[in-house]
């Protein structure tokens, strides 16, 4: 056995393979050296201008000095192991136009990730609407976003779809408009309905008092009188203010008398003086937020 | 002669256990039970309760704090002030209730807060970048009832070149500590040069120092302290002053 050990002891590995084994030593170390500087150069540099970047920008900003100072850590590592990187490049590029042609659809979701966090539409933590999909932003990547819908669900949607498509960001704006469409008999006074509308809105708390609640006429339909009850709100109030302002129509309608019919409770996220485009006008309730 | 009888907002008032206390349109008792504090809290419908388990020793207090949001008034007809002049406002802003319960710590913990007049939500400033605010009613304290409201003195000065019409007002009475003083509470005066339409007014919070020379007492100390952010941010705001 000490003969055998002592025979092995005798060859050098590398002469035999054909590789500079101190090289490939260096080449490593430089590699682990080099990515945990990247990793601590590029957290000290999102740390010094996290003031001044959204959460997803400085996000973007981390990943691109990330794989910038990661690529370049590479090819050090390879030169110091004695590797060719001009062979390596020259090899990249092609590879590069090949992979390019491949992952076209990736790249524009690229771009687009680009311009939608340039525009600031949204940002993580808003509640938007896109499509058929509402939910809050948990994250916006290169490729896609990550909407978690209020039932704990959570769906990509690709950047170039959100380029092309309507977004609706919801809580954009701090406060919010809820509309209560009524449909009243013939038999009830107008007056006596907006009044009572009126009073239901100034009795809930959470309902603000400016901007005022309006009551309005919409239109005499074939069930009766249909009137609108608008009234703003603090977006976190949502689910809140919804039900008490029905509880609140109901409870004074009947305390008055009256009866009514709900036509339909409709959220906007408009702001004052703009003008609402169409009225819904089914039997249900339409804002399925 | 009998002992003078503690405003429930001195310092060394304690909740006696079973007695039942009304603040303001705020009613509280409390129950004490194998170390353990039942408190009910109501105003009209709304009834808030807690259980909070206690060390043999524990007791419970009922300080007055300011509202959580800025307050707003609206006169009931629009204060003109021409240019160059000042008005003196008193405010009766109604104050919160903190209750309070030692747990051994070396401060006391709060067990809930609560507004002691039924308080709506209102908005102030554009409805993309305004802020939420307090409105109370009734805006004018019952006399002859327990005080639940602390006066805050407020004085406007129109150092613009036009009358200025004071519509709304929004006091940021959690900048203001609560002091008090003769059996009732008030706040450091608060004052506000208005500059114009145009430019950002200036507003100066005092301190307790001449409420303390007079033989008063800071009773709870301002919610958030008036840092040179909060004042530019209020200037802003203060713009909206004349709206």
């Amino acid at each position: 056995m000490a003969a055998i050990a002592a025979r092995l002891g005798e060859f050098d590995f590398g002469e035999v393979i054909g590789w500079d084994w101190t090289g490939i030593l260096s080449g490593l170390i430089t590699f682990v050296v080099g990515s945990i500087v990247v990793r601590i150069a590029a957290r000290l540099i999102v740390r010094g201008i996290r003031r001044s970047l959204r959460d997803q920008s400085r996000e973007l900003v981390r990943k691109a000095l990330l794989y910038t100072g990661t690529a370049i850590v590479i090819v050090v590592a390879l030169n110091t192991a004695g590797v060719s990187v001009a062979g390596l490049l020259g090899a990249a590029g092609v590879l590069g136009i090949a992979v390019g042609i491949a992952s076209q659809a990736s790249l524009s979701n690229v771009i687009s990730g680009l311009f939608l966090v340039s525009e600031r539409f949204f940002e993580v933590g808003d509640v938007v609407r896109t499509g058929t999909y509402t939910g809050i932003v948990a994250g916006i990547d290169l490729l896609s976003i990550k909407l978690k819908t209020f039932d704990n669900v959570l769906i990509r949607v690709p950047n170039q779809a959100l380029i092309e498509a309507p977004i609706v960001n919801i809580t954009r704006y701090p406060i919010r408009r809820m509309d209560l469409t009524l449909t009243t008999p013939f038999s009830h006074a107008l007056g006596e309905t907006l009044r009572v509308l009126r009073s239901a809105a100034d009795e809930t708390l959470l309902v603000l008092e400016e901007p005022e609640p309006f009551v309005m006429l919409s239109q005499f339909s074939e069930r009766g009188v249909e009137v609108i009850l608008g009234v703003w709100f603090e977006h976190r109030n949502y689910v809140a203010v919804r039900n008490a302002v029905a509880g609140a129509v109901q409870q004074a309608f009947t305390r008055e008398g009256l009866s009514f019919e709900v036509t339909s409770i409709r959220v906007d996220g408009g702001v004052p003086g703009e003008q609402r485009g169409t009225m819904d006008e089914n039997d249900t309730v339409s804002d399925n937020e | 002669m009998g002992a003078m009888v503690k405003p429930w907002f001195d310092k060394t008032s304690r909740v006696v256990p079973g007695e039942r206390l009304t603040i303001g349109a705020l009613c509280l008792t409390s129950t004490v039970r194998e170390r353990r504090y039942d408190i009910v809290c109501r105003m009209a419908d709304e009834v808030h309760d807690r259980s909070l388990a206690v060390r043999e020793d524990a007791w419970l207090r009922i300080a007055p704090v300011p509202p959580p949001l800025p307050v707003l008034f609206r006169p009931s007809s629009a204060i003109l002030v021409p240019a160059g002049e000042s008005v003196n406002l008193q405010l009766a802003v109604p104050v919160y209730v903190r209750i309070e319960a030692s747990t051994g710590a070396p401060d006391p913990v709060t067990v809930i807060e609560l507004p002691t007049a039924p308080e709506k939500r209102s908005w102030f400033g554009a409805a993309d970048a305004g802020e939420a605010v307090s409105v109370f009613r009734p805006e004018v304290p019952v006399p002859g009832g327990d005080v639940a409201v602390v006066t805050t003195p407020v004085t406007v000065r129109n150092a613009s070149a036009t009358i200025l019409s004071i519509e709304r007002l929004v006091v940021r009475t959690l900048h203001v500590p609560i002091c008090a003083i003769d059996g009732l509470l008030r706040t450091p005066s608060v004052s506000v040069t208005f500059k114009g339409s145009e430019q950002v007014s200036t507003v100066q919070y005092g301190n307790t120092r001449s409420i303390v020379a007079r033989g008063g007492e800071v009773i709870s100390p301002e919610r958030v302290a008036a840092t040179s952010a909060i004042l530019r941010r209020s200037f802003v705001w203060l713009k909206d002053l004349a709206g």
